[in-house]
C-alpha cells in the first residue's frame, strides 16, 4: 500500500460492515442452540418447516430494510400484507371460475395484489414526498385504512384459495425446500441488483446525508417514492406466500409482522438512522427472530417471557449501534464527584 | 485576458428572501471564460446565497440567469451540473457512510448495460481522479474515517471529476494546510487559464485572494457594491469596499494592567494525559491573556480544562485565591467561568430554536419564579443584547440556523455575557468571520477586560494575538514554550517559541 493514510482490506472492509457481521455471528450461536433443541432439523421436512416459517417475515423485512435505509420506518407493513391477504382469498377464486382457469385465476390473482400493495406503498409515499410528512406518522395512519379495508373485505377469518395455489408457492422440487429458492430470489435476484445499481446508491446516499445527496444531483423525491412503492410490494408479495401457507385470510392476524419486521431489520444491523446495514444482514435478522421465538417454545418458556425475550433482544440490537457514541459521551462529559 | 467576450454567467437582478432577512437585493451578477473570480463580503453579505442560486441549491424570489447569453431555469443541483456548473459548499456535501470513490462519483456512477455499477472501475477512476490532482487518499475508506481536511480535498475532487464548465469554491481551502492549498492553487491556474474554464471562489483570505485572483466582486449587506479586474486596488481599498468604512485601527487600546492586582485565575503545574505537561500561569483583572502557538499543541485542551470539560490529572486551579475543583461545565459556569466553544454550530447554538431562547438558556434560573420563567424580563434582558452587540436579526423570534456566522458567533457570545461571568474564555471566536464583525468582537472583548473581567483568549491569527492580548503563553507539545509580554509580543517571537528555533537564538 502507498498511500499515507490506507488501512488494510480486512479493516475497510469491518467499518463498512461491523453491525452486520455481529449479527451474523448471534446467527450462528441461536441457529447451533436451535438444532441441539431440535433433534429432527435436519430431515427434509425439519428443514423445509424452518424455511416455511420465517418467509413471510423474509419479505416483510425486505420491503422494511428498504424504508429504513433511507432514515424512516414504515409502520403499515403489517397492514399493507393484511389488505393483500385479504384481497387474495377474496378474489382468486372468483377469477377463476370467471376466466374457467385455475392457473390463469392464480396468475391473475397475484398480478393484481402485487398491484395493490404498490398502490398502498405509493400512496404512503406520495404523502411523505408531497405531503412532507414524517414516514412514522404517515405509516401509522394508512396502517389503520389498510387494515380497516381488509377487515371489510374478509370480515371474518376464512376465504378460499384455488386448489393449486399453495402447491405452486410451496412444497417442494426434489429436496430443495421452494421456500429456500424464495430466500435465493430475493437475495440475489431483487436486492444485489437494486443494491448495485444507481437507484441503491442513492438510497444509501440519502439514508446517509439527504441534503449531499440532493446537492450530489439525486433526485431524492423520486427514490423516496420508488422506496416506498417497493415496501408495499415486497409486502404483497409476503402476503402471497403467506396465504398460500395458511390457505386463507385473517386480517387481524398480521399486524405482529410490522414490529417482528422492524426488530429483524435492526437485529441485522441496519442503522435506524438509515444509510448503513442491507438485506444481506436483514436474513440474518429473520433468522435470529424467527429461531429464537422457536426456541423458547422448544424450551417451554412461558408466554410472558416470550414477551420479554423478544424486547431485550431488541434493546440489545440497538445498543450495538451507539457503543460508539456512549465511549464519545464519557470522555467529554466527566461524572462529577 | 477575458475582456471585451460576453459573459459566460451572468445574473440580472436577483432577489432573495429567507424569513424576515433579504440575502440578496437586486444582485447583479457577471463572470468570464477562463477567469478566476473572486466574491469578497463580509458573513452575511450574500455570497453564498448567490453560489447556492448558481448552482440549484436554492432557488430566487425573482431575477433572471444566463448562461452564454441564453436565458436558463436552474431549478435543482442536476440541473445546474448539466449545464456544467458545480459547486464545492462551505459545509462538506459527502456522505460520511460510503466510501471515498462512492462520494466522488454520487450520482454519476458507471454503470454497465443492465444499470449495474461497476465498483471495480469506480475505484480505479477515482484513483485517477485524485492521482491527477497529486493527492494521495486511499479511495476505499469511509469518509468518516477521513480527517476533515482530507475530506475537503474529496469534495473538490467531487466536483472537479465532472469535468465542468464553472466551479464554485465556497470558502474551500478553510480546513486545508498551506501547501495543500498551494497544490489546489496550482489545478485551479491549470482549470482556468490553460482549460479555459472558470472558476468561482469565495475566501476570506486575502492573501489567498491575491494569488489566483484575476477579477472580483465585492458584495456589502445583500448589494452587489463592486466589480473590477484584481490589481486596480489595493488591500486596504478593498477592506474598506467590503466593510464601508474607514477601519482607523483595528484593535482596541490596549490597558497597562498593574503588576501588584491580585490574580483571578492562578493555574499551577496542570496535567493532562499526554496532552498537558504542566502549565502554570495566572490572569489578573482587566487582563487579556493569548494562547498562542501552532495549531494542536494544546490550547484547546487547556480550555476545555477550565472549563470542566476535560479532567485534571495533576495540579492545581485557583480562583479568586480558593482551590477550585472544577469537574463539569455546571460547576465551572457556578465558579462564574464561561466560554464559547470553537464549534459553535454543534457546541455552542440551538440552531432550530431562536435567537431569544438560546441567548437565555444559560440565565434560565436567573429569571425565573416558583419554576416558571419571567417571559417579559427574558425578552427585555435578550433585546438589549442582540441591540450592544448589532446582531442582524428580523426580531427576537428569529431561528439562529438562519443567520450568517457572524451573527452566530455573536449569538454564542451573547449567550456567555448574560451569565455575567468572571472569567471569560474565548476559543477562536472569530473563525470564519468578516472584518467588519471582528472588529466589533475585538471591541467587545477589550470592554469586558476594562470592566475588569479576567479573559483567555485563543486564536490561530498572530495578528490577532498580538492586537488584542497583553500577554501571550504560547504552546508547544503541550507545554508553555513561553511567556511574551511587552515589547517581546511580536510575530517574529511568536512564531521562533511556537516551532522552537533554537538556532536562530543563538545569532541574536
Amino acid at each position: 500500500m502507498k498511500n499515507k493514510g490506507s488501512q488494510s482490506t480486512l479493516k475497510i472492509f469491518w467499518a463498512k460492515n461491523r453491525e452486520t457481521m455481529i449479527g451474523y455471528t448471534f446467527m450462528i450461536i441461536v441457529f447451533a442452540l436451535y438444532i441441539n433443541a431440535q433433534i429432527n432439523f435436519f430431515s427434509p421436512y425439519g428443514i423445509k418447516s424452518t424455511f416455511d416459517q420465517l418467509l413471510t417475515l423474509l419479505y416483510a423485512g425486505l420491503g422494511q430494510t428498504f424504508v429504513v435505509l433511507i432514515g424512516g420506518v414504515d409502520l403499515s407493513i403489517g397492514s399493507m400484507i393484511a389488505l393483500s391477504n385479504s384481497l387474495a382469498v377474496v378474489i382468486m377464486v372468483p377469477l377463476a371460475d370467471y376466466l374457467g382457469s385455475d392457473l390463469g385465476g392464480i396468475i391473475t390473482a397475484i398480478v393484481i395484489v402485487l398491484l395493490a400493495g404498490s398502490l398502498a406503498g405509493l400512496i404512503n409515499g406520495l404523502l411523505v414526498v408531497y405531503g412532507r410528512l414524517q414516514p412514522i406518522i404517515v405509516t401509522l395512519a394508512t396502517s389503520f385504512i389498510y387494515t380497516g379495508i381488509g377487515m371489510y373485505l374478509v370480515p371474518k377469518p376464512g376465504g378460499l384459495i384455488v386448489k393449486g395455489y399453495s402447491q405452486i408457492m410451496t412444497g417442494s422440487i426434489g429436496v430443495i425446500p421452494k421456500s429456500f429458492l424464495w430466500l435465493v430470489i430475493a437475495l440475489v435476484f431483487i436486492w444485489i441488483p437494486i443494491r448495485r445499481s444507481r437507484f441503491g446508491q442513492s438510497i444509501y446516499a440519502i439514508g446517509g446525508n439527504e441534503y449531499s445527496a440532493f446537492t450530489s444531483g439525486i433526485n431524492v423525491q423520486k427514490t423516496k417514492l420508488i422506496v416506498f412503492m417497493l415496501s408495499g410490494l415486497f409486502c404483497a408479495m409476503a402476503a402471497l406466500l403467506l396465504t398460500s401457507f395458511t390457505g386463507s385470510g385473517d386480517p387481524t392476524k398480521c399486524e405482529t409482522f410490522t414490529l417482528n419486521a422492524i426488530a429483524a431489520v435492526v437485529l441485522g444491523g441496519t442503522s435506524l438512522a438509515g444509510g448503513r446495514g442491507g438485506f444481506v444482514g436483514t436474513i440474518a435478522g429473520v433468522i435470529i427472530f424467527s429461531l429464537i421465538l422457536g426456541l423458547l417454545v422448544f424450551w417451554r418458556v412461558p408466554t410472558f417471557f416470550q414477551e420479554a425475550v423478544k424486547g431485550s433482544i431488541l434493546i440489545f440490537a440497538l445498543s450495538v449501534g451507539i457503543l460508539e457514541k456512549i465511549k464519545f459521551h464519557k470522555r467529554y462529559y466527566p461524572t462529577e464527584d | 485576458m477575458a475582456e471585451k467576450q460576453t459573459p459566460i454567467l451572468s445574473a440580472k437582478k436577483i432577489c432573495k428572501r429567507f424569513g424576515g432577512v433579504q440575502a440578496l437585493k437586486e444582485v447583479d451578477f457577471e463572470c468570464y471564460q477562463g477567469e478566476v473570480h473572486a466574491l469578497i463580503g463580509e458573513n452575511g453579505a450574500g455570497k453564498s446565497t448567490l453560489v447556492k442560486i448558481l448552482c440549484g441549491v436554492v432557488v430566487p424570489d425573482q431575477g433572471d440567469i444566463f448562461f452564454r447569453d441564453q436565458r436558463i431555469d436552474i431549478k435543482s443541483p442536476s440541473d445546474a451540473a448539466k449545464l456544467g456548473i458545480v459547486s464545492v459548499f462551505q459545509e462538506l456535501s459527502l456522505v460520511p457512510d460510503l466510501s471515498v470513490a462512492e462520494n466522488i462519483f454520487l450520482g454519476y456512477e458507471p454503470i454497465n448495460k443492465f444499470g449495474q455499477i461497476n465498483f471495480k472501475l469506480m475505484q480505479q477512476k477515482a484513483n485517477y481522479v485524485l492521482e491527477e490532482l497529486g493527492f494521495d487518499i486511499d479511495t476505499r475508506i469511509l469518509v468518516k474515517n477521513l480527517p476533515f481536511a482530507d475530506q475537503q480535498i474529496v469534495e473538490i475532487a467531487k466536483v472537479l471529476s465532472k469535468d465542468p464548465e464553472i466551479v464554485l469554491l465556497d470558502e474551500a481551502t478553510s480546513a486545508l494546510g498551506a501547501d495543500e492549498v498551494e497544490r489546489l492553487f496550482n489545478i485551479i491556474r491549470v482549470i482556468s487559464h490553460e482549460k479555459k474554464k472558470t472558476v468561482v471562489f469565495i475566501s476570506h483570505k486575502m492573501s489567498e485572494l491575491g494569488c489566483i485572483a484575476d477579477s472580483a466582486t465585492v458584495f456589502r449587506d445583500a448589494q452587489h457594491i463592486s466589480t473590477f479586474g484584481w490589481g486596480k486596488y489595493s488591500e486596504s481599498e478593498i477592506i474598506d469596499l467590503i466593510a464601508g468604512r474607514k477601519i482607523e485601527s483595528v484593535f482596541p487600546q490596549k490597558k497597562e494592567i498593574h503588576s501588584n492586582s491580585d490574580p483571578v485565575v492562578e493555574i499551577c503545574g496542570i496535567c493532562l494525559e499526554n496532552k498537558l505537561r504542566d502549565i502554570s500561569f495566572n490572569v489578573k483583572r482587566g487582563e487579556i491573556v493569548g494562547l498562542g502557538g501552532l495549531v494542536g499543541h494544546g490550547q484547546t485542551e487547556f480550555l476545555d480544562v477550565l472549563f470542566g470539560a476535560k479532567k485534571i490529572e495533576q495540579g492545581i486551579l485557583k480562583i479568586k485565591g480558593k482551590q477550585a475543583f472544577i469537574s463539569s461545565p455546571r460547576i465551572a459556569i457556578k465558579c462564574g467561568i464561561a466560554l464559547t466553544p470553537a464549534d459553535r454550530k454543534n457546541d455552542g447554538l440551538l440552531l432550530t430554536r431562536s435567537i431569544k431562547e438560546n441567548l437565555a438558556l444559560m440565565t434560565l434560573q436567573r429569571r425565573s419564579r416558583f419554576g416558571l420563567i419571567d417571559i417579559k424580563k427574558e425578552k427585555k434582558e435578550t433585546e438589549n443584547t442582540i441591540k450592544m452587540l448589532t446582531i442582524k436579526v428580523s426580531n427576537s423570534e428569529q431561528i439562529v440556523g438562519t443567520l450568517s456566522g457572524g451573527n452566530q458567533q455573536k449569538a454564542v457570545i451573547g449567550k456567555i455575557l448574560l451569565t455575567d461571568a468572571d472569567i471569560f474564555l474565548f476559543s477562536d471566536p472569530t473563525r470564519g468571520i468578516d472584518v467588519g464583525t471582528k472588529f466589533e468582537l475585538y471591541q467587545l472583548i477589550r470592554q469586558l477586560a476594562d470592566r475588569g473581567k479576567a479573559i483567555v483568549f485563543y486564536s490561530t491569527e498572530n495578528n490577532e494575538l498580538l492586537g488584542l492580548c497583553n500577554r501571550i503563553v504560547v504552546f508547544r507539545q503541550g507545554r508553555i514554550s513561553s511567556i511574551l509580554e511587552g515589547s517581546d509580543l511580536n510575530e517574529y517571537k511568536i512564531l521562533r517559541s511556537a516551532m522552537d528555533i533554537q538556532c536562530e537564538e543563538v545569532q541574536n
